[in-house]
Protein backbone atom coordinates (compact mmCIF):
# COMPACT_ATOMS: atom_id res chain seq x y z
CA UNK A 1 0.00 0.00 0.00
CA UNK A 2 1.32 3.40 -0.94
CA UNK A 3 0.51 7.09 -0.17
CA UNK A 4 -1.12 9.04 2.49
CA UNK A 5 -4.86 7.92 1.91
CA UNK A 6 -5.45 4.36 0.11
CA UNK A 7 -7.71 2.69 -1.26
CA UNK A 8 -7.58 -1.19 -1.25
CA UNK A 9 -10.18 -2.73 -3.99
CA UNK A 10 -13.06 -0.22 -2.90
CA UNK A 11 -16.76 -1.66 -4.04
CA UNK A 12 -20.17 0.20 -2.91
CA UNK A 13 -23.52 -0.75 -3.32
CA UNK A 14 -26.37 1.15 -2.10
CA UNK A 15 -29.23 -1.25 -1.63
CA UNK A 16 -33.05 0.47 -1.85
CA UNK A 17 -36.32 -1.60 -1.50
CA UNK A 18 -36.74 -1.46 -5.21
CA UNK A 19 -33.02 -1.29 -6.83
CA UNK A 20 -29.22 -2.01 -5.94
CA UNK A 21 -27.27 0.67 -7.07
CA UNK A 22 -23.48 -0.29 -7.63
CA UNK A 23 -22.23 3.01 -6.96
CA UNK A 24 -18.22 2.15 -7.45
CA UNK A 25 -16.52 -1.03 -8.37
CA UNK A 26 -13.18 -1.86 -7.45
CA UNK A 27 -11.57 1.59 -6.83
CA UNK A 28 -7.78 0.99 -5.87
CA UNK A 29 -6.13 4.70 -5.40
CA UNK A 30 -3.08 6.09 -3.88
CA UNK A 31 -2.90 9.36 -2.83
CA UNK A 32 0.34 11.26 -1.73
CA UNK A 33 1.31 13.54 1.41
CA UNK A 34 0.87 16.90 0.00
CA UNK A 35 -0.51 15.87 -3.04
CA UNK A 36 -3.39 17.62 -4.75
CA UNK A 37 -5.57 14.83 -6.40
CA UNK A 38 -8.96 15.66 -8.64
CA UNK A 39 -11.33 13.32 -9.08
CA UNK A 40 -12.86 14.24 -12.16
CA UNK A 41 -16.39 12.35 -13.83
CA UNK A 42 -19.51 13.02 -14.67
CA UNK A 43 -22.28 13.27 -11.98
CA UNK A 44 -23.04 10.06 -10.69
CA UNK A 45 -20.09 8.24 -11.60
CA UNK A 46 -19.57 7.46 -7.83
CA UNK A 47 -16.84 10.43 -6.99
CA UNK A 48 -18.45 11.70 -4.04
CA UNK A 49 -19.53 8.56 -2.72
CA UNK A 50 -15.72 7.96 -3.22
CA UNK A 51 -15.09 10.94 -1.22
CA UNK A 52 -17.44 9.75 1.49
CA UNK A 53 -15.95 6.84 2.18
CA UNK A 54 -12.33 8.41 2.34
CA UNK A 55 -14.46 10.77 5.25
CA UNK A 56 -15.74 7.95 6.62
CA UNK A 57 -19.45 9.09 5.77
CA UNK A 58 -20.02 5.89 4.95
CA UNK A 59 -18.68 2.21 4.70
CA UNK A 60 -17.62 0.40 1.75
CA UNK A 61 -18.95 -3.13 1.05
CA UNK A 62 -16.11 -3.99 0.41
CA UNK A 63 -12.40 -3.05 0.39
CA UNK A 64 -10.61 -0.80 2.17
CA UNK A 65 -9.83 2.55 2.90
CA UNK A 66 -6.63 4.07 4.84
CA UNK A 67 -5.11 6.98 5.88
CA UNK A 68 -1.52 6.73 6.99
CA UNK A 69 -1.86 3.45 7.31
CA UNK A 70 -4.74 2.91 9.49
CA UNK A 71 -7.84 2.28 8.41
CA UNK A 72 -10.96 4.57 8.15
CA UNK A 73 -14.28 3.93 10.17
CA UNK A 74 -15.76 6.85 11.26
CA UNK A 75 -15.60 10.75 10.92
CA UNK A 76 -12.54 11.88 12.02
CA UNK A 77 -10.68 15.47 12.98
CA UNK A 78 -7.99 14.37 11.15
CA UNK A 79 -9.86 14.48 7.92
CA UNK A 80 -11.45 17.85 7.34
CA UNK A 81 -13.79 18.25 4.88
CA UNK A 82 -15.13 20.86 2.66
CA UNK A 83 -18.88 20.23 1.50
CA UNK A 84 -20.38 21.67 -1.88
CA UNK A 85 -23.54 23.40 -0.14
CA UNK A 86 -20.93 25.84 2.62
CA UNK A 87 -22.91 23.41 5.52
CA UNK A 88 -21.91 26.11 8.09
CA UNK A 89 -23.55 26.52 11.10
CA UNK A 90 -25.87 29.37 10.77
CA UNK A 91 -26.25 30.18 14.90
CA UNK A 92 -22.90 30.80 15.00
CA UNK A 93 -20.52 33.56 13.61
CA UNK A 94 -17.90 33.12 11.26
CA UNK A 95 -15.15 33.40 14.19
CA UNK A 96 -17.44 30.67 16.07
CA UNK A 97 -17.58 28.68 12.64
CA UNK A 98 -13.91 28.69 12.04
CA UNK A 99 -13.56 27.82 15.72
CA UNK A 100 -15.84 25.26 16.58
CA UNK A 101 -13.58 22.44 15.58
CA UNK A 102 -12.68 20.22 18.46
CA UNK A 103 -8.80 19.97 17.90
CA UNK A 104 -9.02 24.26 18.06
CA UNK A 105 -11.40 24.24 21.21
CA UNK A 106 -9.47 21.77 23.35
CA UNK A 107 -6.64 24.38 23.09
CA UNK A 108 -6.16 27.60 25.49
CA UNK A 109 -8.80 30.69 24.44
CA UNK A 110 -6.04 32.65 23.37
CA UNK A 111 -4.69 30.35 21.06
CA UNK A 112 -8.01 29.53 19.64
CA UNK A 113 -8.10 33.40 19.04
CA UNK A 114 -4.80 33.48 17.29
CA UNK A 115 -5.88 30.49 14.89
CA UNK A 116 -9.23 31.63 14.03
CA UNK A 117 -7.36 34.91 12.92
CA UNK A 118 -4.62 33.05 10.99
CA UNK A 119 -6.90 30.89 8.93
CA UNK A 120 -9.46 33.96 8.38
CA UNK A 121 -6.19 36.08 6.99
CA UNK A 122 -5.46 32.54 5.15
CA UNK A 123 -8.82 32.95 3.46
CA UNK A 124 -8.63 36.51 2.91
CA UNK A 125 -12.03 37.27 5.24
CA UNK A 126 -9.96 39.23 8.00
CA UNK A 127 -12.86 41.99 9.29
CA UNK A 128 -15.71 39.39 8.79
CA UNK A 129 -15.55 37.95 12.48
CA UNK A 130 -18.62 38.80 13.58
CA UNK A 131 -20.68 37.62 10.54
CA UNK A 132 -23.51 35.28 10.47
CA UNK A 133 -23.24 33.14 7.76
CA UNK A 134 -26.13 34.63 6.06
CA UNK A 135 -25.00 37.93 5.79
CA UNK A 136 -22.39 36.51 3.28
CA UNK A 137 -22.36 36.07 -0.52
CA UNK A 138 -21.63 32.20 -1.70
CA UNK A 139 -17.86 32.38 -2.20
CA UNK A 140 -17.28 34.50 1.27
CA UNK A 141 -19.37 30.62 2.60
CA UNK A 142 -17.02 28.56 0.77
CA UNK A 143 -13.65 30.28 2.68
CA UNK A 144 -15.28 30.03 5.74
CA UNK A 145 -15.88 26.67 5.10
CA UNK A 146 -12.36 26.11 4.03
CA UNK A 147 -10.94 28.05 7.11
CA UNK A 148 -13.06 25.80 9.30
CA UNK A 149 -12.00 22.55 8.31
CA UNK A 150 -8.65 24.24 8.11
CA UNK A 151 -8.39 25.73 11.50
CA UNK A 152 -9.16 22.07 12.90
CA UNK A 153 -5.93 20.86 11.55
CA UNK A 154 -6.93 17.48 9.31
CA UNK A 155 -4.07 15.29 7.80
CA UNK A 156 -6.09 15.80 4.64
CA UNK A 157 -8.36 17.73 3.02
CA UNK A 158 -11.71 16.36 1.79
CA UNK A 159 -13.42 18.57 -1.11
CA UNK A 160 -16.71 17.87 -2.84
CA UNK A 161 -17.41 20.28 -5.94
CA UNK A 162 -16.87 23.14 -3.49
CA UNK A 163 -16.93 25.64 -5.59
CA UNK A 164 -19.97 23.74 -8.03
CA UNK A 165 -22.99 26.26 -7.13
CA UNK A 166 -20.81 29.42 -7.40
CA UNK A 167 -20.40 31.91 -10.33
CA UNK A 168 -17.80 31.22 -12.93
CA UNK A 169 -15.83 35.03 -11.70
CA UNK A 170 -15.92 33.20 -8.36
CA UNK A 171 -15.21 30.07 -8.88
CA UNK A 172 -11.69 30.83 -10.71
CA UNK A 173 -11.14 32.93 -8.06
CA UNK A 174 -11.54 30.93 -5.56
CA UNK A 175 -9.12 28.15 -7.37
CA UNK A 176 -6.52 30.62 -7.46
CA UNK A 177 -6.97 31.55 -4.10
CA UNK A 178 -7.13 27.65 -3.47
CA UNK A 179 -4.02 26.65 -4.94
CA UNK A 180 -2.15 29.95 -2.84
CA UNK A 181 -3.58 28.22 0.25
CA UNK A 182 -2.24 24.93 -0.97
CA UNK A 183 1.12 26.53 -1.49
CA UNK A 184 1.06 27.70 2.21
CA UNK A 185 -0.31 24.50 3.67
CA UNK A 186 1.07 22.10 1.85
CA UNK A 187 -1.97 19.72 2.90
CA UNK A 188 -3.10 16.55 1.13
CA UNK A 189 -6.27 17.39 -0.80
CA UNK A 190 -8.40 15.36 -2.52
CA UNK A 191 -10.78 17.63 -4.70
CA UNK A 192 -14.06 16.23 -6.53
CA UNK A 193 -15.45 18.29 -9.45
CA UNK A 194 -17.24 17.68 -12.30
CA UNK A 195 -15.61 20.58 -14.57
CA UNK A 196 -12.58 19.74 -16.79
CA UNK A 197 -10.58 22.72 -16.72
CA UNK A 198 -11.01 23.17 -12.61
CA UNK A 199 -9.53 19.68 -12.14
CA UNK A 200 -6.36 20.80 -15.01
CA UNK A 201 -6.08 24.26 -13.17
CA UNK A 202 -5.57 22.23 -9.37
CA UNK A 203 -4.76 18.89 -9.44
CA UNK A 204 -1.12 17.63 -9.49
CA UNK A 205 -2.86 14.18 -10.53
CA UNK A 206 -6.37 14.03 -12.09
CA UNK A 207 -8.08 10.73 -11.79
CA UNK A 208 -10.87 10.22 -14.16
CA UNK A 209 -14.13 8.14 -13.33
CA UNK A 210 -16.30 6.21 -15.45
CA UNK A 211 -20.14 6.06 -14.67
CA UNK A 212 -21.69 2.89 -13.40
CA UNK A 213 -20.39 1.31 -11.97
CA UNK A 214 -17.90 4.15 -10.79
CA UNK A 215 -14.37 3.24 -12.00
CA UNK A 216 -11.35 4.90 -12.51
CA UNK A 217 -10.77 4.93 -16.63
CA UNK A 218 -7.13 6.83 -16.32
CA UNK A 219 -4.92 8.83 -14.20
CA UNK A 220 -2.97 12.03 -15.72
CA UNK A 221 0.00 13.59 -14.19
CA UNK A 222 -0.06 17.37 -14.62
CA UNK A 223 3.60 18.42 -14.59
CA UNK A 224 2.64 22.18 -14.94
CA UNK A 225 4.02 24.41 -12.37
CA UNK A 226 1.18 26.57 -10.30
CA UNK A 227 -0.88 29.12 -10.31
CA UNK A 228 -1.17 27.44 -14.33
CA UNK A 229 -1.76 29.52 -17.75
CA UNK A 230 -5.09 28.30 -19.09
CA UNK A 231 -3.96 29.31 -22.73
CA UNK A 232 -1.07 27.67 -23.02
CA UNK A 233 -0.51 25.04 -25.28
CA UNK A 234 0.39 22.22 -22.82
CA UNK A 235 -2.73 22.94 -20.52
CA UNK A 236 -4.94 22.95 -23.48
CA UNK A 237 -3.21 19.74 -24.23
CA UNK A 238 -3.83 18.09 -20.95
CA UNK A 239 -7.34 19.14 -21.31
CA UNK A 240 -7.99 17.76 -24.66
CA UNK A 241 -6.79 14.80 -22.92
CA UNK A 242 -8.72 14.36 -19.92
CA UNK A 243 -11.88 15.65 -22.06
CA UNK A 244 -11.31 12.69 -24.67
CA UNK A 245 -10.90 10.26 -21.75
CA UNK A 246 -13.71 11.16 -20.09
CA UNK A 247 -15.90 11.58 -23.24
CA UNK A 248 -15.00 7.99 -24.23
CA UNK A 249 -11.57 8.15 -26.32
CA UNK A 250 -11.99 5.55 -29.40
CA UNK A 251 -15.80 7.45 -29.98
CA UNK A 252 -13.91 11.11 -30.10
CA UNK A 253 -11.15 9.57 -32.68
CA UNK A 254 -13.45 7.93 -34.83
CA UNK A 255 -15.04 11.37 -34.93
CA UNK A 256 -12.25 13.03 -35.90
CA UNK B 1 -18.04 73.78 -31.62
CA UNK B 2 -19.65 72.29 -28.61
CA UNK B 3 -17.39 70.68 -26.27
CA UNK B 4 -17.56 66.75 -26.09
CA UNK B 5 -19.87 65.65 -23.84
CA UNK B 6 -17.75 63.78 -21.25
CA UNK B 7 -19.18 61.99 -18.34
CA UNK B 8 -17.92 58.43 -18.41
CA UNK B 9 -20.57 56.12 -17.85
CA UNK B 10 -18.45 55.65 -14.01
CA UNK B 11 -19.44 58.92 -13.42
CA UNK B 12 -22.60 58.72 -14.64
CA UNK B 13 -23.90 55.67 -11.99
CA UNK B 14 -22.32 57.46 -9.48
CA UNK B 15 -24.31 60.71 -9.92
CA UNK B 16 -26.89 61.74 -7.39
CA UNK B 17 -30.34 60.09 -8.55
CA UNK B 18 -33.14 62.10 -9.54
CA UNK B 19 -34.94 63.12 -6.84
CA UNK B 20 -38.37 61.65 -6.22
CA UNK B 21 -41.08 64.26 -5.91
CA UNK B 22 -43.76 61.51 -4.46
CA UNK B 23 -41.41 60.20 -1.84
CA UNK B 24 -43.31 61.43 0.95
CA UNK B 25 -46.69 59.63 0.06
CA UNK B 26 -44.74 56.63 -1.07
CA UNK B 27 -43.19 56.41 3.01
CA UNK B 28 -46.79 56.77 4.09
CA UNK B 29 -48.02 54.31 2.05
CA UNK B 30 -45.43 51.79 3.40
CA UNK B 31 -46.28 52.45 6.69
CA UNK B 32 -49.95 53.56 7.38
CA UNK B 33 -51.62 51.62 10.43
CA UNK B 34 -52.91 49.27 7.70
CA UNK B 35 -53.33 46.74 11.10
CA UNK B 36 -56.49 49.00 12.01
CA UNK B 37 -58.33 49.17 9.10
CA UNK B 38 -60.23 45.63 9.71
CA UNK B 39 -61.10 46.50 13.66
CA UNK B 40 -62.45 49.84 12.15
CA UNK B 41 -64.68 48.14 9.89
CA UNK B 42 -65.59 45.25 12.19
CA UNK B 43 -66.78 47.70 15.03
CA UNK B 44 -68.24 49.92 12.21
CA UNK B 45 -70.83 46.98 11.40
CA UNK B 46 -71.50 45.65 14.82
CA UNK B 47 -72.32 49.52 15.81
CA UNK B 48 -74.98 49.16 13.15
CA UNK B 49 -76.09 45.85 13.78
CA UNK B 50 -76.96 47.38 16.93
CA UNK B 51 -78.69 50.08 16.12
CA UNK B 52 -81.11 47.95 14.47
CA UNK B 53 -82.25 46.68 17.90
CA UNK B 54 -82.72 43.23 16.39
CA UNK B 55 -81.61 41.63 19.30
CA UNK B 56 -82.09 43.54 23.04
CA UNK B 57 -79.50 45.48 23.60
CA UNK B 58 -78.58 42.92 26.80
CA UNK B 59 -77.73 40.24 24.42
CA UNK B 60 -76.16 42.74 21.80
CA UNK B 61 -75.11 45.78 23.76
CA UNK B 62 -73.51 48.66 21.21
CA UNK B 63 -69.75 49.36 20.89
CA UNK B 64 -70.27 52.01 23.36
CA UNK B 65 -71.68 49.79 26.22
CA UNK B 66 -68.67 47.31 25.91
CA UNK B 67 -66.49 50.02 26.08
CA UNK B 68 -67.80 51.60 28.75
CA UNK B 69 -67.86 47.98 30.48
CA UNK B 70 -63.96 47.16 29.59
CA UNK B 71 -63.01 50.58 31.48
CA UNK B 72 -65.03 50.03 34.34
CA UNK B 73 -63.80 46.27 35.29
CA UNK B 74 -60.21 47.56 34.34
CA UNK B 75 -60.93 51.44 36.88
CA UNK B 76 -64.42 50.63 38.78
CA UNK B 77 -64.99 54.06 37.73
CA UNK B 78 -69.28 53.78 37.32
CA UNK B 79 -69.40 50.39 39.08
CA UNK B 80 -71.71 48.94 36.43
CA UNK B 81 -70.26 45.58 36.35
CA UNK B 82 -72.17 44.24 38.92
CA UNK B 83 -69.06 42.58 41.36
CA UNK B 84 -66.67 42.80 38.23
CA UNK B 85 -65.86 46.68 38.37
CA UNK B 86 -62.24 47.60 39.08
CA UNK B 87 -61.38 44.12 39.50
CA UNK B 88 -59.79 43.49 35.74
CA UNK B 89 -56.48 43.19 37.19
CA UNK B 90 -57.58 40.39 39.91
CA UNK B 91 -58.79 38.04 37.46
CA UNK B 92 -56.17 38.87 34.68
CA UNK B 93 -53.76 37.61 37.43
CA UNK B 94 -55.52 34.35 37.89
CA UNK B 95 -56.07 33.42 34.98
CA UNK B 96 -52.24 34.63 33.69
CA UNK B 97 -50.94 32.54 36.84
CA UNK B 98 -52.95 29.22 35.40
CA UNK B 99 -51.93 29.67 31.66
CA UNK B 100 -48.41 29.90 32.70
CA UNK B 101 -47.86 27.17 34.99
CA UNK B 102 -49.66 24.99 33.05
CA UNK B 103 -47.88 26.28 29.75
CA UNK B 104 -44.66 25.75 31.65
CA UNK B 105 -45.39 22.37 32.66
CA UNK B 106 -47.16 20.92 29.52
CA UNK B 107 -44.54 22.80 26.88
CA UNK B 108 -41.45 21.75 29.50
CA UNK B 109 -42.26 17.79 29.35
CA UNK B 110 -42.92 18.65 25.42
CA UNK B 111 -39.88 19.79 24.74
CA UNK B 112 -38.39 17.16 26.66
CA UNK B 113 -40.40 14.20 24.79
CA UNK B 114 -40.14 15.82 21.68
CA UNK B 115 -36.34 16.18 22.20
CA UNK B 116 -36.57 12.60 23.21
CA UNK B 117 -38.29 10.79 20.53
CA UNK B 118 -36.85 12.86 17.87
CA UNK B 119 -33.34 11.78 18.93
CA UNK B 120 -34.82 7.92 19.18
CA UNK B 121 -36.23 6.47 16.39
CA UNK B 122 -36.88 3.40 18.63
CA UNK B 123 -37.92 5.37 21.46
CA UNK B 124 -40.50 7.65 18.90
CA UNK B 125 -41.67 4.02 17.84
CA UNK B 126 -42.44 3.02 21.36
CA UNK B 127 -44.08 6.73 22.36
CA UNK B 128 -45.59 8.15 19.64
CA UNK B 129 -48.76 6.16 18.88
CA UNK B 130 -50.02 5.87 22.24
CA UNK B 131 -49.85 10.28 22.40
CA UNK B 132 -51.23 10.50 19.09
CA UNK B 133 -54.14 8.08 20.78
CA UNK B 134 -54.36 10.47 23.07
CA UNK B 135 -54.19 13.80 21.30
CA UNK B 136 -57.57 13.59 19.60
CA UNK B 137 -59.42 13.67 22.98
CA UNK B 138 -61.01 17.80 23.84
CA UNK B 139 -59.72 19.25 26.44
CA UNK B 140 -63.28 19.17 27.87
CA UNK B 141 -63.39 15.35 28.11
CA UNK B 142 -60.40 15.71 30.63
CA UNK B 143 -62.57 17.71 33.61
CA UNK B 144 -63.89 15.04 35.05
CA UNK B 145 -60.96 13.45 35.34
CA UNK B 146 -59.06 16.44 36.45
CA UNK B 147 -61.44 17.51 38.98
CA UNK B 148 -61.94 13.89 40.55
CA UNK B 149 -57.40 13.31 40.68
CA UNK B 150 -56.97 17.16 41.35
CA UNK B 151 -59.99 18.13 43.00
CA UNK B 152 -60.66 21.80 42.74
CA UNK B 153 -59.03 25.19 42.53
CA UNK B 154 -56.03 25.92 40.62
CA UNK B 155 -54.58 22.60 39.90
CA UNK B 156 -57.27 20.55 37.87
CA UNK B 157 -57.12 24.03 35.37
CA UNK B 158 -53.30 23.88 35.08
CA UNK B 159 -53.29 19.89 34.11
CA UNK B 160 -56.50 21.14 32.19
CA UNK B 161 -53.79 24.03 30.00
CA UNK B 162 -50.31 21.89 30.30
CA UNK B 163 -52.32 18.84 28.45
CA UNK B 164 -53.53 21.34 25.62
CA UNK B 165 -49.65 22.84 25.50
CA UNK B 166 -48.28 19.76 25.23
CA UNK B 167 -49.34 17.95 21.99
CA UNK B 168 -48.35 21.14 19.68
CA UNK B 169 -44.78 21.63 21.65
CA UNK B 170 -44.05 17.94 21.59
CA UNK B 171 -44.87 17.42 17.77
CA UNK B 172 -42.85 20.63 16.94
CA UNK B 173 -40.25 19.77 18.92
CA UNK B 174 -40.08 16.05 17.53
CA UNK B 175 -40.19 17.02 13.87
CA UNK B 176 -37.49 20.01 14.34
CA UNK B 177 -35.01 17.44 16.25
CA UNK B 178 -35.75 14.93 13.64
CA UNK B 179 -35.19 16.39 10.63
CA UNK B 180 -31.75 18.32 11.28
CA UNK B 181 -30.10 18.56 7.74
CA UNK B 182 -28.08 15.37 8.00
CA UNK B 183 -25.24 17.82 6.44
CA UNK B 184 -24.73 19.58 9.33
CA UNK B 185 -24.55 16.63 11.33
CA UNK B 186 -21.80 15.69 9.19
CA UNK B 187 -20.11 18.92 9.40
CA UNK B 188 -19.77 18.03 13.24
CA UNK B 189 -18.93 14.72 12.92
CA UNK B 190 -15.87 15.56 10.50
CA UNK B 191 -15.12 18.38 12.92
CA UNK B 192 -14.42 15.63 15.93
CA UNK B 193 -18.20 15.28 17.25
CA UNK B 194 -18.74 11.86 17.55
CA UNK B 195 -21.09 11.31 20.90
CA UNK B 196 -24.74 12.09 20.27
CA UNK B 197 -24.83 14.16 23.15
CA UNK B 198 -21.74 16.21 21.24
CA UNK B 199 -23.73 16.59 18.26
CA UNK B 200 -26.83 17.11 20.14
CA UNK B 201 -24.97 19.91 22.21
CA UNK B 202 -23.50 21.44 18.97
CA UNK B 203 -25.77 20.75 16.03
CA UNK B 204 -29.53 19.47 16.76
CA UNK B 205 -30.27 21.75 19.47
CA UNK B 206 -29.99 25.01 17.47
CA UNK B 207 -30.83 24.02 14.68
CA UNK B 208 -34.29 22.74 16.04
CA UNK B 209 -34.93 25.76 17.92
CA UNK B 210 -37.15 27.51 14.96
CA UNK B 211 -39.39 24.75 15.56
CA UNK B 212 -39.24 24.74 19.33
CA UNK B 213 -40.07 28.22 19.40
CA UNK B 214 -43.10 27.55 16.70
CA UNK B 215 -44.36 24.54 19.19
CA UNK B 216 -43.94 26.77 22.23
CA UNK B 217 -46.14 29.47 20.47
CA UNK B 218 -48.57 27.17 19.28
CA UNK B 219 -48.60 25.68 22.74
CA UNK B 220 -48.86 29.54 24.08
CA UNK B 221 -51.96 30.12 22.31
CA UNK B 222 -53.63 26.90 22.99
CA UNK B 223 -53.49 27.21 26.58
CA UNK B 224 -55.10 30.64 26.27
CA UNK B 225 -57.95 28.90 24.76
CA UNK B 226 -57.96 25.83 27.75
CA UNK B 227 -58.48 29.34 29.75
CA UNK B 228 -62.55 29.05 29.48
CA UNK B 229 -62.66 25.27 29.53
CA UNK B 230 -60.54 25.29 32.79
CA UNK B 231 -62.16 27.60 34.76
CA UNK B 232 -65.94 26.42 33.97
CA UNK B 233 -66.27 24.81 37.03
CA UNK B 234 -63.51 24.41 39.39
CA UNK B 235 -62.61 27.94 40.33
CA UNK B 236 -63.72 31.42 41.12
CA UNK B 237 -61.71 33.42 39.08
CA UNK B 238 -60.22 34.41 36.04
CA UNK B 239 -61.26 35.62 32.59
CA UNK B 240 -62.85 31.96 32.04
CA UNK B 241 -65.02 32.14 35.27
CA UNK B 242 -65.44 35.68 34.56
CA UNK B 243 -67.18 34.48 31.17
CA UNK B 244 -69.82 32.10 32.43
CA UNK B 245 -70.62 33.98 35.68
CA UNK B 246 -71.58 36.90 33.17
CA UNK B 247 -74.14 34.47 31.13
CA UNK B 248 -75.41 33.66 34.30
CA UNK B 249 -76.97 36.95 34.46
CA UNK B 250 -77.08 37.68 30.41
CA UNK B 251 -74.28 40.47 30.90
CA UNK B 252 -73.20 40.31 26.80
CA UNK B 253 -71.22 43.40 27.71
CA UNK B 254 -69.54 41.41 30.22
CA UNK B 255 -68.98 38.20 27.97
CA UNK B 256 -67.29 40.56 25.76
CA UNK B 257 -65.45 42.05 28.24
CA UNK B 258 -63.68 38.72 29.57
CA UNK B 259 -63.30 37.36 25.51
CA UNK B 260 -61.63 40.43 24.86
CA UNK B 261 -59.40 40.71 27.84
CA UNK B 262 -58.10 37.13 26.86
CA UNK B 263 -57.86 38.13 22.81
CA UNK B 264 -55.68 40.93 24.32
CA UNK B 265 -53.45 39.12 27.54
CA UNK B 266 -53.11 35.88 25.13
CA UNK B 267 -51.84 38.19 22.02
CA UNK B 268 -49.01 40.00 24.54
CA UNK B 269 -48.38 36.88 26.22
CA UNK B 270 -47.39 35.72 22.35
CA UNK B 271 -45.16 39.03 21.62
CA UNK B 272 -43.21 38.39 24.64
CA UNK B 273 -42.19 34.50 23.08
CA UNK B 274 -41.40 36.57 20.05
CA UNK B 275 -39.19 38.37 21.71
CA UNK B 276 -37.54 35.78 23.74
CA UNK B 277 -37.28 34.06 20.36
CA UNK B 278 -35.52 36.86 18.77
CA UNK B 279 -33.26 37.17 21.86
CA UNK B 280 -32.64 33.71 21.78
CA UNK B 281 -31.97 33.60 18.21
CA UNK B 282 -29.93 36.29 17.49
CA UNK B 283 -28.55 34.41 13.90
CA UNK B 284 -31.93 35.15 12.17
CA UNK B 285 -32.42 38.64 11.34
Amino acid sequence: MTGKLYADRLQKTFLSDVAETQAIDGITLGVDEAEFMCLLGPSGCGKTTLLNLFAGFDQPTSGHVYLDGREIAEPGPDRGVVFQEHALFPWLTVRDNVGCGKRVRARPRAEQREIVHRQLTLVGLEGFDGHYPHQLSGGMKQRVAIARALANEPEVLLMDEPFASLDAITRSLLQQELIRIWNETRKTIVFVTHNIEEAVVLGDRIAIMTSRPGRIRAIIEVRLPKPRDLNSPEFNEIERRARALLLGGPELERRA
Amino acid sequence: MKPAQSPSTIEAGLAAPAPRPASARRRLRLHAPYFLVVPLLAILVWEVVARLKLLPPLLFPSVGTIFYTFIDTVTGYWGTSEWYSGKWHIHALASAKRVLTGFVLGGGIGVLIGTVAGMSNLLHRALDPSLQLLRPIPIVAWIPLAVAWFGIEDRPAVFLIALGTFFPTYLNTRHGIRYVDPILVRAARMLGYSSPWEIFRRVVFWSALANIFTGLRIGLGIAWMCVVTSEMLAVKSGFGYMLWDSYNFLRADLIITGMFSIAVVGFLTDRVMLMIQRAVMVWER
